[in-house]
């Protein structure tokens, strides 16, 4: 039977990461490279020559 | 040796099943040209015989396939006799399903693992993705019922993530980010998915008999079917697919395939190799990757590592969709995943059969949009064809008629409902002679449920290229589906929510029909059997949305249902008969990492 004082959410989502709370044992994963590189075409070369870099969003 | 003798079988079959199915297709195009020259060769005729060659071609290959299974028997895979050593974790994914039926599953299997023994070496962990609050309550408050049911603390776990990037496959990465290092192998499940506790064991036996064996995939069978189109589906699942799957094992080898979910992985394996980067690009072909699992098994190939379908492992259950509109649902997403694997076609260090499978997915799909290619060239192609010439020879007063080319356009549509039925009656007949009809209520009631199904199928599937096609157009159009929540339960649709679903189908059959009178009326009667199931798809989609009443289709599950599934149905009752969570409760905060 589910304890009464879990009724509320503060204690059910306390019950949950104290009883159920997954083993900590990290393992890496990494991204596998599933593209080529992006190859610029000689006119995006020339481009970039004429008039710089394009300015990445966020700068 | 042995492995080098399966590489051989594995080779000749693809060579045997690519050639025969190569030849059909060639067979099929010189048929319709020698068709077509009846009146006069036209580009049309070109374009239809191209479009015949692809359809044949598609058809021939499931053909091949069904061959090969009928008449292999591939070795018994090695299995470790010994106690089991390692370390296993089941995987839940879940995505705002019903907490009860899911939470009564994992409880029904830990019992019957700890019964078997072998509990203190497998957990369950329930990786939550669900976006809706009060589902995500309904789970909290569950998941603690299923802990004071099983006493299964320190071994039953549950994460809700804060948001599901990457949506299953990102689940599940996070889970081995977080974990993966506690276990050897995970066995990777869906929501609906049910497993005996000697199938999990002797797929863990398999995994440790085997150090290259990254990931082993069982045939799930489908259970708890209720309505006429579930039915259905799970006798089709039941009778065919371990033909369909041995040959496919055939085919594939130790390239084979990954459907997602009733399979165990070597998690060090599955680390190292499958993670699954973002592709350049916005949905639907850009971004997170949807068909991930076929995905992971071409990387997991390509990493060296072995992946097996083995269709002897019973007791591995699934449900599906018990209507056709659910099902076309879920297809949408599948075809999206098939589709955005064009992107991966050239991708770095793939094995070719990797590729090809790729390839074999996109042409599920494709191959109903060159059907209707071809029907539609079909009705416009008298507005190609050149007037007849009645008078062809000089100084020859009389009026030659074309030849009839009857006999080509009989032979050519005899040939692919061959490709179509034959396989399933040799399916039929493999049954009868090594008595697997036992299963399925006898011969005779086995008989009877092979041809209603082909009847049926038949009869449905221009509704299925329908959907199918708007699937494949919206996805080229950049349209993205997403990864909508599975539709379960009993699936009962009214005719009013089946015209809602396939009115469009309507209108396509009765235009076709309409410009086919207007065009070409002698193509009418051939139209007819595509045209006339568009027009009724209202109809055909809640008629087979009904319960099933009839004894046809039953499957070996329905003779005798296993213990498993029992305990789950009774779980669920006696669960469902217990008070609900406390009402005004508000919904949690999603469950971040400690």
């Amino acid at each position: 039977m589910i304890d009464s004082d879990v009724s509320n959410q503060a204690d059910l989502i306390s019950a949950v990461r104290r009883r159920g709370a997954l083993p900590q044992a990290p393992l890496a994963m990494p991204a596998q490279r599933l593209e080529r590189p992006r190859r610029l075409s000689r006119w995006a070369l020339l481009a970039m020559a004429i008039w710089g870099r394009p300015a990445r969003a966020g700068r | 040796m042995g492995r080098r003798t399966s590489d051989a079988a594995t080779v000749l079959t693809r060579t045997v099943a690519l050639t025969a199915s190569f030849v059909a297709g060639c067979a099929a195009f010189l048929l319709f040209l020698q068709f077509g020259a009846g009146d006069g060769l036209d580009p049309m005729d070109g374009i239809r015989a191209a479009l015949i060659f692809a359809s044949t071609f598609w058809l021939a290959w499931g053909a091949a396939q069904a061959s090969a299974g009928l008449m292999s028997r591939p070795p018994r895979p090695a299995t470790d006799a010994g106690p089991i050593t390692t370390r296993t974790v089941v995987l839940v994914p879940v995505y705002n399903e019903d907490p009860v039926s899911t939470f009564a599953r994992v409880a029904v299997m830990d019992a019957a693992l700890q019964a078997a023994g072998a509990g203190d070496s497998i957990d369950f962990a329930v990786l939550s993705d669900t976006r809706n609050d009060q589902i995500a309550q309904r789970e909290a408050h569950w998941f603690l019922r299923l802990l004071d049911e099983t006493g299964g603390d320190g071994r039953i776990f549950y994460r809700r993530r804060a948001d599901n990037r990457g949506r299953k496959a990102g689940n599940i990465e996070d889970f081995i980010k977080t974990s993966g290092a506690a276990y050897d192998f995970a066995v990777i499940l869906d929501a609906d998915s049910l497993m005996e506790a000697e199938t999990i064991l002797q797929m863990i036996r398999r995994m440790q008999a085997d150090p290259q064996l990254g990931l082993l995939q069982s045939l799930p069978k489908i259970i708890n079917a209720g309505s006429r189109f579930g039915r259905l589906m799970q006798f089709s699942a039941s009778f065919y697919s371990p033909v369909f799957c041995r040959g496919l094992a055939m085919m594939q080898g130790r390239t084979g395939p990954f459907w997602g979910h009733n399979a165990i992985v070597r998690v060090q394996a599955f680390a190292r190799s499958c993670g699954l980067p973002e592709l350049r690009g916005a949905p639907p072909f850009g971004g997170h990757i949807l068909s991930h699992d076929y995905v992971e098994a071409a990387l997991l190939a390509r990493a060296g590592w072995t992946v097996r379908v083995d269709d002897d492992l019973q007791g591995s259950y699934e449900e599906g969709p018990e209507n056709i509109v659910d099902h076309a649902k879920r297809d949408r997403r599948w075809c999206q995943g098939n589709l955005q694997h064009s992107r991966l076609l050239l991708a770095p260090g793939l094995k070719p059969w990797s590729r090809f499978v790729f390839l074999q997915g996109i042409l599920a799909y494709l191959s109903s949009l060159i059907w209707l290619s071809f029907l539609l060239a079909s009705i416009v192609a008298p507005l190609f064809t050149p007037p007849v010439d009645y008078f062809p020879i000089d100084d020859w007063p009389f009026p030659v008629l074309p030849p009839s080319r009857a006999a080509e356009a009989l032979g050519l549509a005899i040939g692919i409902v061959g490709l179509l039925f034959v396989p399933k009656l040799l399916i039929l007949l493999d049954a009868a002679l090594r008595g697997r009809t036992r299963g399925f209520g006898g011969v005779l009631r086995a008989a009877k449920s092979v041809v209603v199904e082909l009847v049926q199928t038949s009869i449905a599937a221009p509704v299925f290229l329908m959907y199918q096609t708007r699937s494949v157009l919206q996805v080229v159009s950049g349209w993205d589906g997403g990864w909508p929540a599975q539709v379960r339960g009993d699936g009962r649709l009214s005719l009013g929510q089946a015209w809602a679903a396939s009115h469009w189908i309507v209108t396509s059959g009765a235009l076709g029909l309409a410009l086919a009178w207007w065009l070409s009326p002698a193509l009418l009667p051939w139209l007819l059997p595509v045209a006339g199931p568009m027009v009724l798809a209202p109809v055909i989609i809640a008629w087979s949305s009904r319960p099933a009443r009839s004894d046809l289709f039953s499957t070996p599950e329905d003779a005798s249902t296993s213990d498993l599934i029992t305990a789950h149905h009774r779980m669920l009752g006696r669960w469902l008969g217990e008070d609900a969570p406390p009402s005004g409760t508000p919904a949690p905060m999603a469950v971040t990492h400690a």
